[in-house]
């Protein structure tokens, strides 16, 4: 396999939770090495070669937050992957996390299967990469090098307009308790490949993975005309992808799964990650955070898809949506208006 | 030395845990955890008695995460409280807490054992 005996660093200040890490990697062919605290592990970033980085948030000394900023700044650190293990269970820390470049994030304690699943994607996103930024040295002229790098090719390049879509599925990791590792694998990759078909099929870009949750953006990096409708219209497919997947589910004896969608339109500051910098396309700003928490506030409303008054706003006549009044949001000072999109269009 | 109920180790937790990473690695992975939890409660008691507030939540994070690695789920339950909680004004938490450490460890002991 092209992701074994790959080199991954546990940074960690508990022992028992360290060692147990570096245990579930060896067990899946890797080379583990432990550090205690943020700081730490950067000196050893700086020392040595690592493919992939695995980060506790609450640290002495230096915490993840400020490891994620530091590794920002360093040239040879900025293409590092990095999955965030953490036990906090706020959401405005896996946001901050995701702003902050982790390409992922795990809660503790890590799930097994989830931990291989989350690996192995983040060894073959830097193996493409490293293979991209490989082609690009070796066949680019140095102009197209260096327009490729002036052209807002950069983190905090710039303000754009965008619709960003948060999904997440509701009860997997009880669910991965109760069936077997090739079961919940084979249901993590049909999840995927149907979400991905729905989203890339209306023209959005998947940037993130949490978990078993994804983030996408419709209008960036590419201007998308209808970028709002076509995320709603995503959004009902993927639904009904599930409602697909749970009749089939239903019918084996098996229980049924919960899809959230949590989409919001406006300002982003977005930037391509090209051949200097790290991970891929990355987004930020108010907008990401509101789609975060209409996501998170499904499970709160009942409703399987919830979408901010812009998004609305920009509807054509034969998506329905149902106005559900204000709510308040942690991290955004005004109510918002949320509005459910509940009737499928054909 | 009774034998260790459901409240003090989840045993389906510690048991899927011995699955996967191995009975041997499990039981000197709960030598470090009896090494080191201690460790941990006397810096909490000092983080309170210093009244830092962000130390006290780190370390009742850091024990609230290790211990439910083993299933000791009324010892993360009280753990994860102090962590939400803030700054108890008294050490009955504290209190409490060690005790359900001194059951959760006796109860791994066992587990270990057998």
């Amino acid at each position: 396999m092209a992701e074994s005996g790959a080199r991954i660093l546990v940074a960690d200040d508990n022992k028992v939770n360290r060692l147990l890490l570096i245990r579930s990697l060896e067990q899946l062919g890797h080379r583990g090495t432990g550090a205690e605290n943020g700081r730490l592990a950067l000196e050893l970033l700086e020392q040595q070669n690592y493919d992939l980085l695995l980060l506790d948030i609450a640290m002495p000394e230096m915490d993840g937050f400020q490891v994620l900023q530091e590794l920002l700044t360093r040239p040879r650190l900025r293409d590092l992957p990095v999955i965030v293990t953490s036990a906090l269970e706020d959401l405005a820390s896996v946001v901050r996390c995701i702003e902050l470049g982790a390409e992922d994030y795990l809660h503790k304690p890590v799930n097994p299967v989830l931990l291989r699943a989350r690996v192995q994607s983040s060894l073959e996103k830097k193996r493409l990469r490293d293979e991209q930024r490989e082609m690009v040295r070796r066949f680019a002229t140095s102009e197209v090098e260096q327009d490729l790098e002036q052209s807002g090719f950069a983190l905090g390049g710039k303000h754009l307009t965008a619709t960003v879509m948060f999904a997440d599925l509701c009860g997997f990791t009880s669910l991965c308790e109760q069936q077997s590792a090739d079961e919940t694998i084979e249901l993590l990759n049909t999840y995927y490949t149907l979400m991905f078909d729905a989203i890339n099929g209306q023209g959005g870009v998947i940037n993130q993975m949490i978990g078993d949750g994804l983030m996408a953006i419709f209008g960036a990096p590419q201007p998308l005309t209808d970028a709002g409708p076509r995320a709603v219209r995503a959004a009902l497919e993927m639904i009904e992808m599930i409602d697909l997947l749970n009749a089939e589910r239903v019918a084996a004896g098996r229980s049924a799964l919960g899809l959230g969608v949590g989409v919001a339109t406006g300002d982003v500051i977005a930037g391509y990650t090209g051949t200097q910098r790290r991970a891929t396309y990355t987004c930020v700003g108010r907008t990401v955070n509101l789609a975060a928490r209409l996501e998170a506030h499904t499970r709160i409303a009942g409703e399987a898809i919830l979408i901010d008054r812009a998004t609305r706003d920009a509807l054509p006549a034969d998506i329905g949506a149902a106005a559900l009044g204000e709510a308040q949001f942690k991290g955004i000072a005004q109510p918002t208006e949320v509005h459910a999109i509940r009737r499928a269009v054909t | 030395m009774n034998a260790p109920t459901p409240a003090t180790i989840d045993l389906a937790v510690f048991e899927e845990l011995r699955t996967t990473a191995g009975q041997d690695f499990v039981a000197e992975l709960i030598g470090t955890y009896l090494e080191e939890t201690p460790a941990l409660m006397t810096a909490l008691a000092k983080a309170h008695a210093a009244g830092d507030a962000a130390e006290f939540r780190r370390l009742a994070h850091s024990i609230k995460s290790s211990s439910s690695a083993f299933g000791a789920a009324q010892l993360a339950d009280l753990a994860r409280a102090l962590e939400l909680g803030g700054l108890p004004a008294d050490t009955a938490s504290l209190t409490a807490l060690g005790e359900a450490y001194g059951r959760a460890a006796a109860g791994l002991e066992e587990l270990r054992r057998g």
